[in-house]
């Protein structure tokens, strides 16, 4: 997939990963890694961005006598999968658009 | 590699980052392996699972901060100089400073060429030797077994080091080419933009 499309697309994998659920790291790329590729050096600038950009906050708490930093989708990350999905129409139409433009 | 030796490699390659930064990205590599192992996996796996701690730090690299900073800077400078002052000007400052630049130019130049002087001599060197070596082995082979293994080892010595040298210079050929394929490049695209502006 192009590298730019999938950036995007996996930004708003993980906020749906996070919706119903508070999740950690390695469990986040066992999740999304059924439907699309993520490794880890991938996923680390993600949640950098979505934290700073207000989408997710981040907890530890313990386990197994070890930490572990568990990743909360924030209000403002459940408006964006919203937005998102609401975009779906538009991007059927660009494919449709770039269908029709290949077959001529 | 363990899980201590990958972190431990991984700090190293990060010197670029802050303190803080570098911890964070320490603790979410530090925390993934502890998962990979609870979920079944020996700490070797799981290290040769992950992105080996070179890509993983390319990846967190700011791009080309060395090169980018200082070259920008000298075609800045040279730039506000053309468009201040005009061509006349600055051909005038290159052909006054000429005592100045020319035995840095001189000097880079020997030294560059004397560098690569040496490491071909050194591969020169090893090829022969170890030819050489091997015809020693050769002519020792009805006599003496020991003398035989010793003279294959020095053979074998002088081709690894042969091949390490030759690598390393095909390498900084490489740098160097990289480099002037950057400047140029850029001094093409500088010059288009002036001309452009007028």
């Amino acid at each position: 997939m192009d590298a730019q499309l999938k950036k995007g697309f996996l930004e708003i994998c993980v906020l749906a990963s996070l919706r119903n659920k508070d999740l950690y790291g390695y469990k986040l790329i066992e999740d999304i890694s059924e439907y699309i590729e993520i490794s880890e050096s991938t996923l680390y600038p993600i949640l950098k961005r979505l934290e700073s950009s207000g989408c997710l906050t981040t907890y530890t708490q313990e386990h197994n006598t070890r930490l572990r930093k568990y990743y909360r989708i924030t209000e403002a990350g459940k408006k964006r999968i919203t937005d998102f999905l609401s975009s779906k129409e538009d991007i059927m139409k660009i494919y449709d658009f770039i269908e029709r433009e290949d077959e001529i | 590699m363990n899980k201590a030796e990958f972190l431990n490699d991984l700090r190293c390659k990060l010197n670029f980052l802050s303190e803080e930064e570098r911890e964070k990205t320490l603790n979410y590599y530090s925390e993934i392996i502890d998962d990979m192992v609870e979920s079944g996996m020996s700490e070797e796996e799981a290290t040769l699972q992950l992105e080996s701690t070179k890509t993983i730090a390319e990846k967190l690299m700011p791009e080309n901060v060395t090169q980018g900073t200082t070259m920008e800077k000298v075609f800045d400078f040279t730039d506000t100089l053309l468009i201040k002052h005009g061509y006349l000007f600055v051909l005038l400052i290159i052909a006054f400073s000429f005592p100045i630049w020319s035995p840095i130019v001189v000097g880079i130049l020997t030294f560059v060429g004397i560098l690569f002087l040496i490491l071909f001599a050194l591969i020169a060197l090893g090829g022969v030797g170890s030819v050489v070596a091997l015809g020693i082995a050769a002519s020792f082979i009805t006599q003496s077994l020991l003398s035989t293994l010793s003279a294959l080892g020095v053979s074998m010595f002088c081709a690894g080091f042969t091949m390490l040298i030759a690598i390393g210079t095909f390498k900084l050929i490489n740098k160097i080419s990289s480099f002037c394929k950057i400047t140029y490049q850029n001094v093409k695209e500088r010059s288009e933009k002036r001309r452009n502006l007028k």
